[in-house]
């Protein structure tokens, strides 16, 4: 049996292996009874001092790794997501690594953070963006970033009640062209035809909210 | 907003209040139940809706003299007066 596996037993012992002849070892004169030490402790635990360095390692990565800007975290999460929620969004923090430091914010809460039933859309902010101003030019609508923003959480909240519940029929996941027409362009030339003073307004049957939704943006100018 | 299923309705609440929609109001009622405060609206709108005869007469039975409907339907505004 090699020495090294003989050492990973408790009862054995380096310096009596030495002793016996066993092994050979190279000791430092000055300091005999330290270097022998180490020598042993490196070898009987080198399982678990690999797994530490796994675990640094994995923990660098966290660090670094971004938590998605527009994380919208739903009150009908599992864990405690909820208390989470609060904490994430007094702080803001940046990255996992920040995460993890907030007081009171578990790795499980942190690990809901990406489920892709939270962060995975398959439209990214930016892509949902551009191609609701693409199509929304040659229309003559003109989006201001406040109503962008809004059809942004609008279009977040669709794709995940829809995944539930039936809201609309029209392909969310992909996002079709028709589905950006029908459900955000549309709406957007119809409110044209609304006047912005204050209106007694009903929308039958509203369903996934649109055109009432969209249209109230277009009508109401934030700000 | 009228919405007849609760489900649905439950959508449009989270939603006005995620986005703030300070002047939305979302009633989980079918149509027919809700008539006495329609007689209020100066606009309606609606989608995905059949439009027979039955629902233009019910609405406009709870309409102002002035009115009009816009259906998105089909992509065609329609206007009456």
């Amino acid at each position: 049996m090699p020495a090294d596996h003989l050492l990973r037993q408790p009862e054995i012992r380096l310096e009596s292996l030495a002793a016996d002849g066993a092994v050979h070892l190279a000791i430092s004169e000055t300091n005999p009874s330290i270097d022998l030490m180490s020598a042993e402790t490196a070898v009987k635990y080198a399982g678990y001092l690999r797994r530490q360095e796994q675990e640094i390692e994995h923990a660098k990565r966290n660090e670094r790794r971004k938590i998605p800007a527009r994380l919208l975290l739903h009150r009908h999460s599992r864990v405690d997501a909820e208390r989470l929620f609060i904490e994430l969004t007094q702080v803001r923090p940046d990255t996992l690594g920040q995460a993890m430091r907030i007081p009171g914010v578990t790795p499980a809460a942190v690990a809901v953070l990406f489920q892709p039933h939270f962060s995975v859309f398959k439209v990214s902010v930016e892509e949902l963006r551009r191609r609701l101003i693409d199509r929304s030019v040659p229309l003559n609508v003109t989006l201001a970033t406040p109503q962008v923003d809004q059809l942004q959480t609008y279009f977040e909240l669709l794709v995940r009640w829809n995944r539930r519940i039936n809201l609309t029929a029209l392909p969310l996941e992909p996002l079709g062209d028709e589905t950006l027409d029908r459900l955000f362009i549309e709406p957007l030339v119809a409110a044209r035809h609304v006047q912005a003073s204050p209106l007694t307004w009903f929308d039958l049957g509203s369903g996934g909210g649109s055109p009432a939704v969209p249209c109230e943006f277009s009508v109401r100018k934030p700000g | 907003m009228v919405e007849a299923r609760a489900k649905k309705a439950a959508f449009l609440r989270e939603v006005a209040r995620e986005l703030n929609l300070a002047n939305v109001t979302v009633v989980n009622l079918r149509l027919e139940d809700w008539s006495p405060i329609l007689h209020s609206a100066q606009l309606v709108t609606t989608r995905a809706l059949r439009i027979d005869a039955e629902l233009l007469s019910l609405v406009r039975r709870f309409m102002s003299t002035r009115w009009s409907v816009v259906s998105l339907r089909d992509c065609s505004s329609v206007g009456l007066d």
